[in-house]
């Protein structure tokens, strides 16, 4: 079960984020899952300011 | 008559009682105040010091000072400058370096439907700027900028931008990187025009929005928005290619900043000579078009001088590396030439360089009195 969360926490990070590779490689779960919920939470805060469709859809 | 009265002047074409100059100090202001870059880079309070330094050493010039702090490469705004798309080598306290951009291809010519797909967010870098670290810049340069802001207020300047907008081809271009970017004019050519239609208009609001918050919190700050282009030059690409690709575009930009009241200051790095007849299309003493070196600027002057104001071009070679006197030979070149009935601001070609000589910033001011008086 651990194992399927780390594969559908980097199928997440690669939704959200192009380096995804890079910044899923050597990551434990708990850095993956810290990763994520941060770059969500950047994704959001930085929506809310340029509310745009070229920031994200 | 007041500085800003004067550059209002030679916006409209009418002429003032001397021709304006206006160094642009940014990173050069480090320089001014004796200390490494990366000092002011890195604090609000410095990089405000610098400026008022600059204030009193170059006195007697029409426009605002600016640039220094760094926060412009922290900010998630979509913009080459930020290095939360863009790799950027940024200077640390101490250290007596400029930002320099390590140009890369971020995506393939096969994934522009990617990056209309899912945005500029889904290219956040690993090792981008801390939000709260952004956020935490701005409140800092807020406070710490106001006695620049009050000096430039006193002084009755022009503000060279409130905000800006970039062109949808200079987007493509640093997410390409150069070699794939001109290739992709002939191997994927409906790619780029598709990408440029997704992003012109939502670059103009943003633009226009920062601009009008801006001007909500300095109701007399001069109501100007840079549009700042380079990769649609003819450094790059020829007038066919920029016709195609970039003039509709371009164009559309400007008009919506003619229209919403504000003054477009075009600043163009690279050779835009070839493409200068273009722009008559635009209305007649709206735009001030501010040139780097590589334009022959007494060419434009001949293309453009009765429809456009010009701004520049003194080289930033001749400005780092020349004596004073070539400095006042080549501004008294430009005021007799460019500056002949109106319609010219004596400035640096893009900004001032790093390194340039105190002294010779100094004669580029001076030339503008003796030469400049109509």
């Amino acid at each position: 079960m651990a194992g399927g969360k780390k594969e559908k926490l980097i199928a997440e990070l690669e939704r959200i984020n192009f380096y995804w590779r890079e910044l899923s490689e050597g990551k434990s779960e708990a850095e993956l899952e810290k990763m994520v919920n941060e770059l969500k939470q950047a994704r959001q805060t930085i929506k809310s300011i340029f509310p745009y469709r070229i920031m994200s859809q | 008559m007041l500085p800003k009265e004067r550059v209002r002047k030679v916006i409209a074409l009418s002429k003032p009682d001397k021709v304006p100059v206006a160094p642009q100090v940014n990173e050069h202001a480090a320089r001014v105040l004796g200390v490494p870059y990366g000092d002011v880079f890195n604090s609000a309070e410095l990089a405000a010091k610098a400026l008022l330094k600059c204030y009193e050493v170059y006195q007697g010039v029409d426009m605002a000072f600016g640039g220094g702090f760094g926060f412009v490469y922290y900010s998630p705004f979509a913009d080459a400058h930020s290095s939360w798309f863009y790799k950027w080598k940024l200077p640390a306290p101490g250290e007596d370096k400029v930002p320099q951009m390590l140009e890369e291809q971020i995506i393939s010519g096969d994934q522009y439907d990617l990056l209309m797909e899912k945005g500029l967010l889904h290219f956040i870098r690993p090792g981008h700027p801390e939000l709260s670290q952004f956020i935490s810049m701005l409140v800092k340069m807020a406070e710490a900028m106001k006695p620049a802001e009050q000096k430039a207020k006193e002084l009755g300047l022009f503000n060279y931008m409130l905000s800006l907008v970039n062109i949808p081809t200079d987007i493509i271009a640093n997410l390409r990187g150069l070699n794939g970017y001109l290739t992709d004019f002939y191997d994927r050519p409906e790619k780029i025009k598709e990408a440029c239609d997704w992003l012109v208009d939502d670059l103009i609001v943003m633009g226009l929005k920062l601009a009008d918050q801006v001007v909500a919190g300095k109701p007399d700050a001069s109501r100007t928005i840079l549009i700042g282009a380079n990769r649609a030059s003819a450094s790059y690409i020829s007038p066919r290619m920029f016709e195609e690709f970039a003039w509709p575009y371009f164009f559309k930009q400007v008009m919506a900043v003619i229209n919403a009241g504000y003054t477009p200051v075009i600043h163009l790095d690279g050779n835009w000579t070839p493409m200068a007849r273009y722009f008559r299309a635009f209305p007649r003493a709206r735009c001030l078009f501010h040139v780097d070196d590589q334009n022959d600027i007494f060419e434009w002057k001949k293309i453009l001088g009765d429809h456009s104001a010009l701004m520049g071009n003194v080289p930033a070679s001749v400005l780092a590396h020349g004596a004073a006197s070539e400095v006042d030979d080549y501004c008294r070149k430009l005021i007799q030439a460019v500056g002949e009935g109106g319609g010219f601001i004596l400035a640096n070609a893009c900004a001032l360089p790093y390194d340039a000589k105190v002294e010779n910033v100094q004669a580029m001011i001076r030339a503008s009195e003796k030469y400049g008086v109509y």
